[in-house]
């Protein structure tokens, strides 16, 4: 059964369980916590969006963003947003790659296959709560996605 | 036989026909000397026979017993020089006209010897009629003997002619003879050098062509002086190539090394922050939901380790900017100094926010340099002098720069709190600081970028300061020609 319950605003790919309770707690701090879904890999991630293995059932409406690490397990970032893209049904699935790499290559390799945004991890923990948090409303509440995106 | 043997062998070939030309034409000069001498006697002996003539004359005239013994000397001269011709004359030649004028002369004696048998103080017409017919019969044996000795003298005079013509005739083959035995000699031998040295030429042209990667073997057979060239030739390329291949195996794991390092510090990047960052919000989370509970002491001590977080981030980030300094690939056009230290003292407003620093500026010659690297240059170096002074009485700061050799040297000059000049050396290092932390903040890795940017500019740094008398931070960049497109580049395009 869909229900507004079960639908996801927000797909957070972090296989750091401390970076994650920390983004989860300054989006929750703003009310946009409870349509999180939070995955630990790569592999997750791809299999929540095209609804296979543990998530076969899910409801096949897609999250508003993807908040995307680049560093992960199994299937790193950058192979995600590549398999994304390459996909008709997820060609246009807004990604935002939240890492703390500052590095120019993974800028320009990132931006090269279309991310809609690239956000460096701030050390300091205000400026990462400030920042997911302006993340959280910009995507969920400010940005408009097609409606063949968010279609059942 | 080497080159140079052969050499000195032809060289001394037409020596030795030199010699022998020499002696040819010493003895050819002596013999034709002895044919002269003969065409000389014969001569004489004409001119002697005329005076046996008029001696027979004056006596059978004057009966003068001197005239009559001067007949006999010049008869016994005529003899011994008979003997002196048939000996002076070579095997064979004129043997005919020598017989036939020893027997005339014999004649003539004997007709004067009967001439003297009839000397009479006084003659009767009888006997003067014998007197005038032996006299007739001795002139007509002169006049016999005359012919042969004008022969002879043509002979004589022939055979000299026919000697010198021998002589320079063989002279002039030996001269011909030595020089053709020097050209053929010499042929194969230019020859061998002309292919040597174009072989070599081609074999040298290729190998710095291919940069010497390729071992090369001259194909120059043979025992000689380029032989043996060709085969140091051949070992050189060898050793060449393998050195280039060694080179080239280092330069390979060099690249797989700085490929590391890259890797590494990526690593560092991402694996260092995230832990840094859970220290950092983690400790706020305590602070926002269980602060109340706690004392000021507290709270401090969770500002120490928050502050701490922080320190640490920014040494990341410096060491990151550092190991990019390494691995920035330059792009080196012309620069406009003036507007690029102008660009960076803008940028660094806030920095200076308020300090009352004075800036001066003389006018920088333009480099040809990387605008990024040396925009970092400037920050680091304005950045340091900016973070020393701003708490100084009248802060200034002055950049200068002046030509010095093949070199532009660049100087930022400030009166800030300055350094102990013992220690000048350690500046430039890594993670080196002659400050406490708790005075100026920084991590000592500024000046390592600067060091790292102008060494791989070429140049130098250098800086001398005393305490709290100021400091001066320097470097060199080289006077460069123009880069491919010429163009001078503003600052602009590379600002950000």
């Amino acid at each position: 059964m869909v229900t507004e319950d079960t639908l996801v605003d927000i797909l957070l790919v972090e296989d750091n369980p401390n970076d994650a309770e920390l983004a989860i707690r300054a989006l929750r701090k703003h009310h946009l916590a409870n349509r999180l879904e939070w995955v630990k890999d790569g592999e997750a991630a791809l299999d929540f969006l095209f609804q296979r293995g543990d998530y076969a059932d899910r409801p096949a409406r897609l999250p508003r963003v993807v908040l995307l690490d680049l560093r992960l397990p199994k299937v790193d970032g950058i192979e995600v947003l590549e398999q994304l893209r390459a996909n008709p049904q997820t060609h246009d699935l807004p990604v935002v790659i939240l890492t703390s790499s500052k590095e120019d290559r993974d800028l320009i390799a990132t931006y090269r296959l279309g991310v809609n945004s690239f956000v460096a991890k701030p050390v300091a923990f205000d400026d990462f709560a400030r920042t997911v948090a302006e993340l959280g409303m910009y995507w969920v509440l400010v940005n408009r996605v097609p409606p063949e995106i968010r279609s059942v | 036989m080497g080159i140079k043997t052969k050499l000195i062998l032809i060289g001394l070939l037409p020596l030795a026909m030199a010699v022998a030309f020499g002696l040819i034409l010493y003895r050819g000069q002596l013999e034709l000397g002895q044919l002269r001498d003969q065409v000389g006697r014969v001569s004489e002996m004409l001119d002697q026979l005329e005076q046996l003539e008029s001696s027979v004359r004056y006596f059978v005239h004057e009966r003068s017993d001197l005239e009559r013994r001067r007949g006999y000397e010049i008869l016994d001269w005529l003899d011994v020089r008979m003997l002196a011709l048939e000996e002076g004359f070579p095997e064979g030649e004129g043997a005919g006209i020598l017989a036939g004028m020893r027997r005339q002369l014999v004649q003539v004696r004997w007709a004067y010897m009967e001439l003297d048998g009839l000397y009479l103080p006084g003659l009767t017409a009888v006997e003067l009629t014998r007197v005038q017919g032996v006299v007739a019969r001795l002139q007509s044996e002169v006049a016999v003997l005359k012919p042969l000795v004008h022969g002879l003298h043509d002979l004589s005079r022939r055979l000299v002619i026919g000697y010198s013509d021998e002589l320079w005739g063989s002279a002039f083959s030996l001269i011909l003879v030595s020089a053709l035995g020097v050209m053929v000699l010499m042929y194969p031998l230019l020859y061998r050098i002309a292919s040597a040295l174009q072989g070599l030429t081609r074999a040298v042209r290729a190998m710095s062509g291919r940069g010497g990667a390729v071992p090369l073997t001259l194909g120059l057979r043979g025992d000689d002086e380029f032989a043996q060239l060709a085969r140091e030739f051949s070992l050189m390329s060898r050793s060449l190539a393998s050195a280039e291949a060694a080179r080239e195996e280092r330069a390979r794991e060099l690249e797989v090394a700085v490929r590391d390092l890259e890797n590494f510090s990526y690593s560092v990047s991402h694996d260092l922050r995230a832990p840094l960052r859970a220290i950092d919000g983690f400790i706020r989370i305590l602070e926002e939901e269980y602060g109340q509970g706690l004392d000021d002491e507290g709270r401090r001590l969770i500002g120490v380790v928050s502050d701490n977080a922080r320190k640490m981030e920014r040494l990341i980030d410096d060491i990151l900017a550092l190991s990019r300094a390494g691995r920035l690939e330059f792009e080196m056009v012309r620069v406009d100094m003036n507007a690029l230290v102008d660009e960076v003292w803008a940028d660094l407003a806030e920095q200076r926010a308020e300090s009352g620093i004075r800036f001066e500026r003389g006018s920088l010659p333009n480099a040809v340099c990387d605008p990024r690297a040396i925009r970092q240059v400037w920050a680091n170096l304005l950045g340091n002098a900016i973070k020393f002074t701003s708490m100084r009485d009248h802060p200034l700061i002055q950049v200068l720069a002046e030509h010095r050799g093949d070199v532009i040297h660049y100087l930022v000059v400030d009166n800030g709190v300055g350094f102990d000049n013992a220690y000048s050396s350690k500046l430039f290092q890594l993670f080196q600081r002659l400050h406490g932390m708790n005075e100026f903040e920084g991590t000592g890795v500024g000046l390592a970028i600067v060091k790292r940017f102008v060494q791989r500019h070429e140049g130098q740094v250098d800086a001398s300061g005393r305490k709290d008398g100021g400091a001066t931070f320097g470097f060199t960049l080289p006077v460069r020609t123009e880069p491919e497109s010429g163009e001078v580049h503003g600052h602009r395009r590379y600002a950000g």
